[in-house]
């Protein structure tokens, strides 16, 4: 923090308003945890202006970023809810330490699945309920936890009620968000009717994009560098052996074809600004007690088709410590493998494999009332994000 | 050996002297030393008041360089402790006046203490009337207009 500026007579200022400069305003607005956010937008027109502007959304985005979370999303099937939690995200945590997951973010309607999350904002699928009826048409819902907004987004240019994917990138030259959203054929087993959606423009409208990869799509993918990655099959009936990349400035699709089959633990991280593709090794599907190694394949050019592949051995200490079957959370950093129990309930942990010191560590999750003997899914690398769409 | 002093006046005209080690965290003064040596400098949008606290606060984050360093013999854990205390001992309008002559002054550790004592004040505030309130701020919004902004913020009660 350097920013300098002749300071202004106090009396000339706005009385409405901190008696400080904007920068310094908004050096202290990007301190505040984004409950006391909202509270402050609800304070005067000045202060509600000031963290709208997107000079302040950024400078909270890049703080942010430099202070990954891990963020936890909970399913309250009694309420039919979402409520996400956050805590700071250790880096090489040492033996025995814990987490507590405390920041008391927003929490959503739910309805069907969590799809995942890109720069802040997470993507489901809902079915509203409109002037009393239910709805029988999918929406694609994006909410921000970290200041309670959801938008619930058009209904697709389609009827159906199953069988659809949704997947949300940022662009980062446009500073856009764009949802990607298709669905799945029953006569070929194809995705079909691929549609794209920008946030933030006055009328949402789903429009739809030439898709000429035959593909079938999943629901594991992530967001790279405006390139919405997901793995996929062939064909419905096939294994998933394949990735499509669509690129969210020039909506354009191709697809790169991996070597092998992926087992079922394969899960698509950023690997230095790469896509990877981190997987239980020895030809496991799962992450279990028995699991020896993991192999992470970076894509190295999609062109070509070119991966580069890391095998890692699990040290002998895992089987002390891993008793359950495991799901991949994700990396943090290129050292860190992280991974999560698949049945989380409170009180939980997730797991730390550091594959350069080939050390396990467990670290625990302290989690708030609201988790007691839920379900709830971890999220690694979770960024706060104040932008309001 | 004898420490170099430095004088700097408030806006009031008192002088303050100062070890130039003291003065030299900020980097204004820092610079001004450089190219005005044995020259009193004059603050004139700094009251007495806030100058004093201003060089309380240089005076115990001091690091000497010349290898004696008894007077930097604190912890970084004792000074984060003294720094909580250093700024909770201040009122709200005393606060924002000292940020500002952080800012001017470019101090970064004072700049980043008082920033997070004012957000933490922010934070502390249970509803937007405290924060109304404790900041001094006249409500521009209707009620209806409140009620608009609270619908974009859906946070769980």
């Amino acid at each position: 923090m350097t920013s300098r500026r002749a300071t202004r007579s106090m009396a000339s200022l706005h009385g409405n308003s901190l008696p400080v400069p904007d920068e310094l305003a908004m050096e202290i607005f990007s301190r505040l945890p984004s409950k006391a956010m909202a509270r402050c937008r609800c304070a005067c027109k000045l202060w509600s202006s000031m963290l709208r502007r997107q000079d302040f959304t950024e400078l909270f985005l890049t703080k942010s970023c430099a202070r990954p979370q891990l963020l936890f999303a909970c399913e309250d099937r009694s309420v039919s809810k979402y409520i996400f939690i956050s805590s700071p995200q250790p880096e090489n945590p040492e033996e025995n330490s814990y987490v507590v997951a405390s920041d008391h973010l927003a929490c959503f309607p739910r309805s069907y699945e969590l799809f995942g999350c890109t720069n802040g904002f997470l993507c489901y699928g809902a079915k509203p309920i409109l002037e009393g009826r239910i709805n029988p048409a999918y929406v694609p819902v994006i909410c921000n936890p970290s200041t309670g907004q959801s938008l619930i987004l058009p209904t697709l240019k389609s009827r159906m009620r199953f069988g659809i994917e949704s997947y949300l990138g940022y662009e980062p030259i446009a500073k856009e968000f764009k949802a990607l959203s298709m669905e799945s054929s029953y006569v070929s087993g194809h995705s079909v009717r691929h549609q794209v959606l920008t946030l933030g423009t006055k009328k949402l409208t789903w429009r739809l994009v030439e898709c000429c990869v035959p593909h079938s799509s999943s629901r594991k993918w992530i967001c790279i560098r405006g390139v919405l990655y997901y793995t996929a099959a062939a064909n419905s009936s096939s294994v998933k052996s394949m990735v499509v990349c669509f690129d969210l400035r020039s909506e354009k699709f191709c697809s790169v074809m991996f070597s092998k089959a992926m087992p079922r633990s394969t899960t698509l991280v950023n690997y230095d600004g790469k896509l990877g593709l981190l997987m239980s090794g020895d030809s496991h599907d799962d992450v279990t007690r028995a699991t020896t190694s993991f192999e992470l394949w970076v894509l190295l050019d999609a062109g070509k088709h070119e991966w580069s592949n890391h095998v890692y051995v699990l040290p002998p200490s895992w089987e002390d410590v891993v008793s359950r079957n495991m799901r991949i959370a994700g990396m943090v950093g290129v050292n860190e493998i992280v991974l999560a129990p698949w049945f989380q309930r409170v009180p939980s942990y997730v797991i730390y494999f550091n594959v350069e010191r080939k050390t396990i560590t467990k670290v625990g999750i302290q989690g708030p009332e609201a988790f007691m003997g839920k379900m709830f899914y971890t999220y690694l690398n979770h960024v706060e994000n104040v932008k309001l769409l | 050996m004898s420490k170099k002093m430095i004088v700097l006046k408030s806006s009031e005209g008192v002088s303050f002297v100062v070890e130039e080690a003291v003065a030299r965290q900020s980097k204004i003064i820092s610079f001004l030393v450089e190219e005005f040596p044995d020259r009193e400098l004059p603050l004139t949008n700094m009251t007495s008041e806030i100058l004093r606290k201003t060089i309380e606060y240089c005076k115990k984050h001091v690091v000497e360089d010349d290898g004696g360093g008894d007077s930097s013999s604190s912890s970084s854990g004792d000074l984060k402790e003294w720094d909580v205390k250093f700024v909770a001992e201040i009122d709200q309008p005393r606060l924002m006046d000292l940020l500002m002559a952080a800012n001017y002054l470019d101090i970064p550790s004072l700049l980043d203490v008082t920033c997070q004592k004012v957000a933490d004040t922010i934070a502390a505030c249970n509803d937007e009337k405290e924060i109304r309130a404790t900041f001094n701020i006249e409500n521009d919004f209707t009620e209806e207009e409140v009620e608009a902004i609270r619908m974009e913020n859906q946070y769980p009660i």
